[in-house]
């Protein structure tokens, strides 16, 4: 619901900032530090976005992604991906079934994707074909089965994660499918102390029991009233100069952009850190994204749309430098 | 209604911070013009104090190039004065307001509830601040390094022109005020042709002893063995040392005279007219000659050394230069040997510190 006085916006972006605080909360009680990596994910999922979350087994990434559907109490759906997942097993299909009257007719019977928040465990394991079953759900958000379209309710995020240390019979994501995810967050080794923390946790009789609160209807105005930031001219120009210099025939491109880096990012780059940067800006109490939000969200968001050259990978450049470097040569710091 | 005061305090903390941003542009054009200003009016000063110092320009010059540069730094400064949205820019760079007045200037034209939050975000952020601590008016390197350029050449050039007056005053027994126009070539040039009475400047007043009794004009004594100098623009030889005349005309005399070198020395120089004999050397030649204009002044002035020295300098510097030459030439056969002893008798007469001179104008 678009708020039209600056009370209504003011009411509403007070309650995004507790619900924001709720959610950190409460996944911060099941899942142990990594801040950056939660406040990452939880702007992605109130800018509608989709996330591919990246990292070794056991770090908890399905339970960061079960934890934020419980949290807001919304409808939660988990994938595993495997070489014989079908898209009919993401989509749902048609069965054949009796009616009351007797008669035989088709039915539309819903996939895991109906959900809210969907959890595409190691979707790279999942054949290209399965894969592409999820193109459609996440740019489009519906489905079409048997050239009937079912649309998805909102809200609605895909987090897939994968696993960068198995690459024994899996499908990479192609670079155009990797393009509709909104973030690529990376999910680190936990510290000494946060690893101390996650065995007292898991390892004793208490068990953790998430609050849930809000509902589908307080995220979708969280959504729109993260739509009406306004974005100040720095930000924009920041942006512009971001997005330029990834690509390295371009005039603004850094050397190591030059050096390093085969294709850089799409226009959908540029509106994952507008969005993102409107709801930092929102948790700063702020009414319009400054050009430091953006270079605060520069990296989730040129993670995994920054394609390195044989060089880059030969030489093993992060990307993570890259960006760095395409940042400051945009005039601010990453 | 909340809709219509919401759309009310919009317009009012957008016009805020429009002021706002309309006064610190106010404040950086002024600071940034002073600074010009600090910067252009010492540069101009110093370049104006150089050019005098050269000798290129008369010594007004440093106070007008200081004038005009900074009266060219204030029309600069006015021309370039930022323009809102950077100075909106400025304001958020300095308070660190992440884009906050920025933005508010942005959106003030475009209105509606986000503008209105963003102005009045701004508004709260930029209310209490002082224009006067955020723009300060400080100096920094540029303009002080101008400044200290400027106080550094000024005072050269008025060091070199006390040098001037200094350096004659001592080696005469009255100097006088025309000794200050000595200090450059150019300077003296000009005021010799500034000076046309005879009441305007005492080193006008040119006298010199006469060694060689070539009297112009109906004012000669042969009987005295006397040299008058110049009478209502008699024209006479200055070979005169330094102390070979007393008293004040002949102080004016040796200011005159000794901005010869030897070469100048047998030159003939016209001294002003009009006057009357005030003095007498020691050898009973008589200083004569009060007052008058010195047009030909320049080729004496001609004779300062690259310092800015006056001859007397000059002449004892090159004195044995000179006699050294004269020898050498001496030594050949072709010269008769009655000349040699009269040009042995000249340099002699004309040491520096050798005073006495026959009337014949050879030494005794």
């Amino acid at each position: 619901m678009i708020q039209e006085t600056p009370a209504g916006i003011e009411a509403q972006a007070t309650v995004f900032r507790e619900v924001f605080e709720h959610l950190r909360g409460e996944i911060g009680r099941v899942f142990v530090g990594q801040r950056s990596l939660v406040d990452h994910l939880l702007l992605c999922f109130f800018c509608q976005g989709h996330a591919l979350i990246e990292g070794a087994p056991g770090l908890g990434k399905t339970v960061l992604v079960r934890t934020l559907g419980e949290a807001l109490n919304l409808s939660f759906s988990r994938i595993q991906c495997t070489p014989d997942l079908m898209p009919a097993d993401v989509t749902g299909t048609n069965l054949l079934a009796e009616t009351p009257q007797g008669l035989r007719e088709f039915s539309f019977r819903r996939g895991p994707i109906f959900a809210n928040v969907v959890l595409a465990d190691e979707i790279n394991r999942a054949t290209p074909r399965t894969q592409a079953a999820f193109l459609e759900a996440l740019q489009e958000r519906h489905v079409t089965v048997f050239g009937v379209t079912h649309p998805i309710e909102e809200p609605f995020a895909v987090f897939a994660t994968q696993n960068p240390i198995e690459m024994e019979g899996t499908y990479p994501l192609p670079e155009a499918q990797l393009d509709r995810f909104f973030f690529k967050l990376t999910v680190e080794t936990p510290s000494m102390a946060d690893l101390a923390e996650i065995l007292a946790r898991t390892t004793g009789t208490d068990a953790v029991r998430v609050s849930a609160r809000h509902g589908g209807a307080t995220v979708r105005s969280m959504t729109d009233v993260v739509k009406q930031v306004a974005v100040s001219q720095p930000a924009l120009d920041r942006v512009l100069r971001i997005i330029r210099a990834t690509h390295p025939g371009a005039e603004e491109a850094p050397p190591i952009v030059r050096k390093y880096v085969q294709y850089g990012a799409s226009p959908r780059a540029a509106q994952a850190m507008i969005l993102a940067g409107k709801a930092l800006a929102l948790l700063d109490g702020r009414y319009h994204v400054a050009a430091d939000d953006v270079a605060r969200v520069a990296l989730p968001a040129l993670n995994h749309r920054i394609i390195r050259n044989f060089h880059g990978e030969m030489e093993q450049v992060s990307t993570a430098a890259i960006v760095d470097g395409i940042v400051a040569a945009a005039g601010g710091r990453a | 209604m909340t809709r219509r005061a919401g759309i009310h305090s919009a317009d009012t903390a957008g016009e805020g911070v429009l002021r706002a941003v309309s006064a610190a542009r106010r404040r950086l054009r002024f600071v940034n013009t002073l600074r010009l200003v600090a910067i252009a009016g010492p540069s101009g000063v110093a370049a104006g104090a150089a050019c005098a110092l050269a000798g290129w320009m008369p010594d007004w010059t440093p106070i007008v190039a200081g004038v005009l540069g900074a009266a060219a730094a204030t029309a600069w400064g006015a021309a370039r004065t930022p323009s809102p949205a950077t100075v909106a820019r400025i304001l958020d760079a300095h308070l660190e307001l992440k884009d906050r007045v920025s933005a508010a200037l942005q959106l003030r034209e475009r209105g509606g509830p986000i503008a209105a939050l963003v102005a009045r975000d701004a508004m709260a952020r930029l209310a209490g601040i002082k224009l006067r601590t955020l723009f300060p008016v400080t100096i920094d390197r540029a303009p002080a390094i101008a400044t200290a350029a400027a106080v550094a050449m000024s005072a050269w050039l008025v060091v070199s022109d006390t040098d001037a007056v200094g350096s004659v005053g001592g080696t005469t027994s009255a100097s006088n005020s025309a000794s200050t126009d000595t200090s450059t070539p150019a300077r003296g040039a000009a005021r010799t042709s500034a000076a046309g009475s005879n009441d305007q400047t005492t080193d006008q007043r040119s006298v010199a002893t006469a060694r060689e009794p070539r009297q112009s004009g109906s004012d000669s004594q042969p009987a005295r063995e006397e040299s008058l100098a110049s009478d209502a623009g008699a024209s006479i030889r200055t070979p005169a040392a330094a102390g070979d005349t007393s008293g004040a005309a002949a102080s004016g005399a040796r200011d005159s005279d000794n901005r010869s070198t030897p070469s100048s020395a047998a030159a003939t120089a016209r001294t002003g007219g009009g006057g009357s004999a005030a003095g007498q050397t020691p050898t009973g030649g008589v200083a004569a000659g009060a007052g008058g204009a010195a047009p030909g002044n320049a080729p004496l002035d001609a004779a300062r050394d690259a310092r800015g020295h006056t001859a007397i300098q000059a002449f004892a510097a090159s004195y044995h230069a000179a006699r050294a030459a004269a020898e050498a030439a001496l030594a050949r056969d072709v010269i008769p040997p009655d000349y040699r002893e009269h040009v042995r008798a000249y340099f002699s007469a004309v040491s520096p510190g050798t005073g006495p001179v026959t009337s014949n104008g050879g030494p005794r």
